[in-house]
């Protein structure tokens, strides 16, 4: 209470589709400021643990609080509102817009500023939109066009749509997917800088076990959608479940 | 009101609603499989009816004669759905649902001008078969024998129907396509084949409706347009892509015209418009819809 | 990665400054101003059905080529637009009461329409539409002591200072003119951004905290507003309606301009109202195939080059721009674009 508030406690969360239970009563608390990683082999339901997270689907039981309040079944544009927004998986940018535009419409929408069809966006949102691409590095692309930048600059990109409405939490779908070992590495610096920076907390998927314990205070393992491991870098590397379930099998 | 003249309603509207099933069906059929709104689909109806009345001249008034007339021609326009999907379709799975509407809008343009240079402007009425044209005397009331004859034939396409997506590979494959539209190609299906049969059917059973139809009204241009509305309508009222619901929606919407146009011949028409208004105030995607579409 | 073939065919990069894009539009403004100057009686109607065409064409491009709502039933809002006008001034109603009440009407009708039929998919969305324009066509012919039936409304009086020919024509202009300027201011504002944003990506639009049923919902009712301006304008220069303004074709119509001219260029649909109408005028003079003949150049524009006309030339002179630049570059002087 005192240091280490909950930032997001989720209980008991559930999904099923079908008879196939993707996320069965995970359990994870996520402290204020801090970095967790959620690993685990492909099909573990990481995907639908951040689906569920974000709105993008119901849970079939179980509870997520964000700060204070319960957010099960609110829709992922509310979500964003309560200060909770995500980078996606895949790409997931306006691409006829110009990079500028990206994220000043995201500044727009957070803001809730987008019924209004008599007003621009004004000179503030304009000037936010710039200092965000300039956190991320790619102010001087601001005015092509999104769908044609370089794979790592749109990724730039998706990351600062997801962080101009200064959320409180970063959701990372797998943040560097598809990248080269050095676009890797100049992603893990840019987080750690913005991490370092806006003092948010994140929460991210990945693959690549460098990047996890490059940047992860906590990692939460999960396997057939159930939470196998749960604590800080050094104790889950050294469990052997974990050895054994996953870790083990991925010498990459 | 007598008992007698209520069941002739109702009759009166079945019958109507079997028509409007046996097209409708074909249309959400095709949206459900292609997830293509389907603009041609009345055109088809109406080549249907008007090849119904050139063929027809051809047999005696016999049942058999009708009935082959009117296979005749939902066969030949089956031809036409084939050939309209190969050229103008295929080309625009890949793109925009608008740049599909507007290319079947077109094609109900061209096919509504053609039938109008093949055809003429006047209406054309083949006469009802002779041993259809009679009556049947049901209690105190005399029901005509063309309106069994069509509740009964619908009856008969949905059984047909029903046997082919429960029991027939391809139709399994076509109603797994309504399930799940994204999955299907990862399953190994051949997606374009199962496009051209699901465009094939439905062009087959927008001609029968109109083949069937022709006797009992009279043939003529625009009759294209009527009927895709109104089959828009039953299978909005039904839910897109569901061949239950287009039954429900025929017979909702069948009943509809029936006794709107005896008690309120006023808004006879508008009256199907009101029941879908109502309709999707209480349920948006149509009482047995589903949430996808 | 690629950027989203469907959404590039339809969008040009946005310019945030395009000069010579104003000064095009002005100077076209100023040369259709002097039309009464120099047309005879008969090219000036045909200019006005243009100018009011090009109107109607805009304000459904707004939903269907920049929201991405494929709405097939515009012809509802245009028409009623037009009937409410027409039945206030023939009901004593003064003119500018019913000029600005009319548009509001329509507008109304469209928030009803919309609450109703956008809480479904795109798909479904678009047979609504056609729904909803044939229930007003129905509407329309029931209530024929109210609203003339199949004859419709003849002989509607405007204001004197209205009704003379060089009047008449720079008032339809201007307030087409001021219309359409005010929905380009729409859809550069924030709201437009948040249009654009949800037709070329939903799922990152509801992301960032749009909402997107209640834009779907507003972007329609000023569609139908201006819709509805479009028809008042044409009971202004027409003075009759009748029923074909609700029919179905007349829902077709704006869409088809729209393609035509390009639905990716905010003139493009007016572009595409003159070329249409213009055809329609003198091509549909010599023949009676006129629907068969659009119905192929449809097909064959749909298939072959779906971005229209203007979205032809924006091509063509990006094509030239790229070449020079090219050249530019080669000469050593020339920077990345």
């Amino acid at each position: 209470m005192i240091e280490t508030t909950a930032a997001l406690t989720v209980n008991g969360l559930t999904r099923r589709f079908g008879a196939f239970t993707a996320v069965d009563q995970v359990d994870m608390t996520v402290s204020e400021g801090e970095i967790r990683a959620v690993i685990g082999p492909n099909g573990a339901g990481k995907t639908t643990l951040f689906n569920l997270l974000t709105g993008n689907l119901r849970a079939t039981a179980g509870e997520i609080h964000l700060g204070g309040n319960t957010i099960n079944g609110k829709r992922p544009h509310e979500l964003a509102q309560h200060g909770l927004t995500r980078a996606f998986q895949t790409t997931n940018i306006f691409p006829s817009m110009t990079v500028h535009e990206n994220v000043v419409t995201a500044l727009l929408g957070v803001s809730r500023r987008t019924l209004r069809f008599w007003a621009l966006a004004g000179e503030r949102i304009e000037k936010r939109a710039d200092e965000v691409l300039d956190l991320v590095g790619i102010y001087e692309q601001r005015n092509r066009q999104a769908g044609i930048l370089a794979h790592g600059d749109q990724r730039a990109l998706e990351l600062a749509i997801a962080l101009a409405p200064s959320p409180k939490i970063l959701l990372l779908d797998e943040p560097t997917a598809g990248m080269s070992p050095y676009e890797t590495q100049r992603s893990v610096e840019l987080l750690r800088k913005i991490w370092r920076e806006l003092k948010l907390t994140i929460i991210l998927s990945e693959h690549d076990m460098d990047v996890v314990f490059g940047l992860a205070q906590q990692i939460t393992v999960l396997v057939s959608g159930r939470v196998l491991a749960d604590g800080a870098p050094t104790q889950v590397r050294s469990n052997p479940e974990v050895i054994s379930a996953y870790l083990g099998g991925e010498d990459a | 009101m007598s008992g007698g003249i209520l069941l002739m309603q109702v009759l009166s509207g079945l019958s109507l609603g079997a028509i409007l099933f046996i097209v409708a069906s074909g249309m959400t059929l095709v949206f459900g499989t292609m997830r293509v709104i389907n603009m041609t689909h009345g055109s088809f109806y109406m080549l249907g009816a008007y090849l119904l009345a050139i063929t027809f001249n051809k047999f005696d008034q016999h049942l058999f004669g009708f009935i082959g007339a009117f296979l005749l021609s939902a066969a030949a326009v089956l031809l036409v759905g084939v050939v309209v999907e190969f050229v103008v379709l295929r080309r625009l799975y890949s793109g925009e649902h608008l740049l599909q509407l507007l290319a079947t809008w077109a094609l109900m343009l061209i096919f509504e001008q053609l039938t109008l240079d093949v055809w003429g402007s006047a209406t054309v009425s083949p006469p009802t078969p002779a041993s259809l044209s009679g009556a049947v005397t049901l209690g105190s009331t005399t029901i005509p024998a063309f309106y069994l004859f069509l509740i009964l034939l619908a009856a008969l396409i949905y059984f047909a129907l029903w046997v082919f997506t429960n029991r027939m590979g391809i139709g399994r494959s076509l109603m797994a396509a309504v399930e799940d539209h994204e999955l299907l190609a990862t399953i190994g299906v051949n997606v374009r084949q199962l496009y051209t049969v699901a465009f094939a059917i439905g062009a087959f059973l927008a001609a029968l409706g109109g083949a069937l139809i022709a006797p009992e009204v009279s043939v003529g241009p625009g009759i294209d347009l009527s009927i895709l509305v109104e089959s828009f309508v039953v299978a909005v009222v039904g839910g897109l892509g569901n061949v239950n619901g287009a039954v429900i929606g025929a017979i909702i919407i069948g009943l509809a015209q029936s006794f709107g146009a005896t008690y309120i011949p006023n808004m006879a028409e508008a009256a199907i418009y009101f029941v879908m208004v109502i309709v999707l105030i209480i349920r948006p995607r149509g009482l047995l819809g589903r949430e996808e579409f | 990665m690629q950027p989203d073939v469907r959404t590039t065919l339809v969008t040009p990069p946005r310019r945030t400054r395009n000069i010579s894009i104003v000064v095009v539009a002005v100077a076209a403004l100023i040369v259709l101003a002097l039309g009464p100057l120099v047309l005879s009686a008969s090219l000036q109607f045909l200019m006005l059905t243009m100018i009011v065409y090009a109107l109607f064409a805009v304000a459904t491009n707004f939903l269907v080529g920049f929201s991405g709502l494929l709405s097939f039933g515009q012809a509802v809002f245009f028409g009623f637009g037009a009937y409410t006008a027409a039945l206030l001034w023939t009901h004593g109603v003064p003119f500018w009461v019913g000029f600005i009440a009319a548009p509001f009407m329509a507008a109304l009708v469209a928030a009803f329409v919309a609450v109703v039929s956008l809480r479904t998919s795109r798909l479904y969305f678009a047979l609504l539409t056609l729904g909803f324009s044939q229930l007003a066509y129905e509407i329309c012919d029931a209530l024929y002591n109210f609203t003339g039936g199949e004859t419709g409304i003849p002989g509607i009086n405007i204001p004197n200072a209205l009704s003379g020919n060089m009047a008449n024509f720079e008032f339809v202009l201007l307030v087409a003119a001021v219309a359409a300027l005010a929905l380009y201011w729409v859809r550069r504002s924030s709201f437009g951004m948040a249009l654009q944003a949800i037709r070329e990506n939903p799922t990152r639009a509801e992301a960032v905290g749009i909402h997107i049923y209640w834009h779907h919902v507003l972007a329609y009712v000023i569609a139908g507003l201006v819709c509805g301006l479009a028809g008042v304008l044409y009971v202004v220069y027409q003075q009759q309606v009748s029923p074909s303004l609700l029919d179905w074709t007349t829902s077709g119509e704006p869409v088809l301009m729209a393609v035509l001219g390009g639905m990716g260029m905010y003139l493009g649909p007016a572009v595409g109202s003159f070329i249409y109408l213009f055809l329609q005028n003198y091509v549909g003079q010599f023949t009676v195939q006129w629907p068969l003949l659009v119905g192929a150049a449809v097909l064959i524009l749909v298939i072959v080059y779906p971005r229209g006309f203007v979205g032809g030339l924006a091509d063509a002179f990006g094509w030239i721009r790229r070449r020079l630049g090219a050249r530019e570059m080669v000469a050593g002087e020339g920077s990345s674009p």
